[in-house]
């Protein structure tokens, strides 16, 4: 059988773990320093050591991301970031400047080398150019139509990675300083403000133009993938919740198995497809793998982004001497709400809620405090971190 | 006597006399089918002065075959190739064409600039650094460099045809030029679509001339969507060797030449 990487982003440690429990094979991460997304929390070299150790540990990846396009002054220290994490023994280094790839070429440091979405690779050349320069792996841009994907594999051997689901620029990656000349941030530094997601006035009568696209979807494209040669299957999103590092990984956990071993049916497909849906409160299609994207892969000026309150809570044990969930709050819930418990080793289950306690074990009607220690009757059993989700639809509905 | 390391980035035929006129004789020609962000381009065939072609696309498996047939057949009055693929290293490497490897925004330190220019005769610097950057990019750089000097820069390139989808969503009529506000800042952009792709410009030419007092092995002068008689009054300013935008009536700024963009955002005042 074919092995196929789930890579899934990683904010923090405990969406790391969530990421790895939830089904994934790798996860990229950033540092401190040297990665796009400057302004979020990211890994100190304590917490990568941490994660790198944590993962190998249960024989998982961890990628780290040093993809700023590096000015003069960001160069001091990027020697020894590098030999840094070779000493951490991370599992490869996401580059997309070629000072990158150059320093660990020339320190001799045992760091694969991938190449970042950023560097735009669409052709099987300019992949040669990079592995000439011993890249292991190249996520390929995402403007890649399935037959560029099919010729790059065919022509190059390398490694290919691709995005499967997530938010998308409306440039080609790498090459857009919208940014930087409108707030002055420098997107190839981290600090895209995402000016392809703000309105533009178009003409004085007529509609905002918009120029934002709907996110990236390819449940119903992975068996495709596989057969044009993706051997990495890419989630977007460092900065996204645990519930939707846990959603997303584990549907495409399923669909991959599946897809493998030849038993995925398009109503699962559609099921799956719905429960993406949901969780990530935006429009997704497969942009362009098959076509070249028309308005219908654009959002406009009417677009409806409601956010949802889908998250219920956290497992955090089960007594099964008394057949009780401990949750974590996340989200409002009371008493007569219908819902469902999902896990990485939970058959996807419906519960109805009879009884809430608190966590004096006294019945209460609603949980309406985030973050607060509840219990909730179930007959069957639950695994910690499982989550706990509104029930919108059945999985029969798609039979 | 830098007119003759000027070269001319043109989207009209009218330019060429008229630069030649004033010492001008290197032209930069937007190759149609190859490239974005202009109102025309040429076909090879087309081009019959002294000349480099401009391929400013990310290329598909087929425009790479494609070019290698092209850099096959070229005739002589092509010097080389401006180019912004990587794929086009390989197949360039054993032509006698000058390559000049033009990344956008993707050199930006005088190691990266170094690591490329082992690959190409020249690098076009990056227009988003500042000029101190730059200089000392220029002092350490292993070859001479060469570097935009004036004109729109291309700020964001996308492969969606972006104003075709929106007057298709809307029922409008169909614009492959438009300038666009944005409505928070009030900045205006210029929006540039082809097949290939769509391209945004900001409302201010790029004026950089006063780099042409660093030595570079190529100064470039892109002219697009410059009126007319702006253009005339550059080419009149540069032909005593006069690289300044004096005198011009279209809007400019030096953007990043003076001004540096955040890395990490500041502290907010409260964190200081």
């Amino acid at each position: 059988m074919k092995k196929i990487e789930l890579l899934a982003p990683a904010g923090d440690l405990i969406r790391l773990k969530i990421a790895f429990k939830y089904g994934a094979d790798a996860v990229y991460l950033g540092g401190d320093e040297y990665s796009l997304r400057a302004n979020a929390k990211n890994f100190s070299l304590e917490e990568i050591k941490e994660a790198v150790d944590y993962a190998h540990s249960i024989n998982k990846k961890v990628y780290v991301a040093v993809n700023i396009i590096f000015h003069n002054q960001n160069l001091e220290g990027l020697d020894e970031y590098l030999q840094e994490l070779a000493r951490i023994n991370v599992d490869a280094v996401i580059a997309s400047d070629i000072v990158v790839v150059q320093k660990i070429n020339e320190l001799g440091l045992p760091l694969e080398i991938h190449i970042s979405t950023q560097a735009s690779n669409l052709n099987y050349e300019s992949v040669k150019f990079w592995q000439s320069l011993n890249a292991k792996r190249v996520v390929l841009a995402r403007e890649c139509h399935k037959d560029d994907i099919r010729i790059i594999k065919a022509e190059t051997g390398v490694d290919i990675e691709c995005f499967i689901h997530g938010a998308m620029c409306s440039s080609i990656s790498g090459k857009c300083v919208l940014s930087n000349y409108v707030t002055k941030r420098d997107s190839n530094r981290g600090g895209c403000a995402q000016i392809c997601r703000w309105n533009f006035g178009y003409e004085d009568d007529k509609p905002d133009f918009s120029i934002m696209p709907k996110d990236l979807n390819m449940v119903n494209h992975i068996k495709e993938m596989i057969d044009v040669g993706v051997n990495s299957f890419k989630i977007e999103g460092r900065m996204r919740s645990i519930y939707y590092i846990a959603t997303v990984v584990l549907v495409y956990r399923r669909i991959i198995d599946k897809t493998l071993d030849n038993t995925i049916t398009s109503s699962e497909l559609n099921y799956y497809l719905n429960i993406l849906n949901r969780c990530a409160n935006r429009d997704s299609v497969a942009q362009f793998f098959q076509k070249l994207p028309t308005n219908k892969e654009q959002y406009y000026a009417d677009r409806d982004e409601a956010s949802n309150q889908d998250f219920l809570g956290l497992v955090l044990d089960y007594d099964k001497e008394n057949k009780l969930i401990k949750l974590e709050q996340r989200n409002y819930f009371k008493l007569g709400d219908v819902v469902e418990i999902f896990g990485p080793k939970t058959e996807t289950f419906t519960l109805h809620i009879n009884k809430i306690y608190n966590e004096d074990k006294e019945e209460i009607d609603v949980a309406r405090h985030p973050k607060m220690i509840c219990y909730i009757p179930c007959d069957t059993f639950v695994n910690q971190d499982d989550m706990m989700r509104i029930k919108v639809f059945d999985k029969n509905d798609f039979v | 006597m830098k007119n003759n390391q000027l070269v001319l980035l043109i989207d009209n035929d009218g330019l060429i006399e008229k630069a030649k006129k004033v010492g001008i004789s290197t032209f930069l020609f937007p190759v149609k089918g190859y490239s974005v962000g202009f109102k025309k381009a040429y076909e090879i065939e087309e081009i019959k002065e002294e000349a480099f072609l401009y391929i400013n696309r990310n290329l598909t498996n087929t425009d790479i075959d494609n070019l290698k047939t092209i850099f096959c057949n070229l005739n002589d009055n092509i010097k080389g190739v401006v180019f912004e693929d990587l794929g086009l290293i390989n197949i360039l490497k054993n032509t006698n064409l000058i390559k000049i490897y033009d990344c956008r925004h993707l050199n930006c330190s005088y190691l990266s600039v170094n690591a490329l220019l082992g690959f190409v005769d020249s690098v076009i610097l990056s227009t988003d650094v500042t000029e101190s950057e730059m200089k000392v990019i220029m002092k350490n750089a292993s070859k001479k460099i060469s570097l935009y000097t004036f004109g729109l820069n291309r700020i964001m390139y996308s492969r969606r045809t972006l104003l075709s989808n929106y007057t298709k969503e809307y029922n409008l009529d169909k614009k492959e030029e438009k300038d666009v506000v944005e409505k928070v800042t009030k900045q205006k952009f210029k929006v540039i679509e082809n097949e290939l792709g769509t391209v945004f410009y900001p409302e201010k030419f790029y004026d950089g001339l006063k780099l042409f007092s660093y030595d570079a092995l190529y100064y470039i002068v892109n002219m697009a969507f410059l009126s007319v008689e702006d253009q005339d009054v550059l080419l009149n300013n540069f032909k005593d060797n006069n690289y300044v935008a004096d005198g011009i009536t279209s809007k400019t700024s030096s953007y990043f030449l003076d001004e540096e963009t955040y890395y990490k955002l500041p502290p907010k005042e409260e964190e200081r």
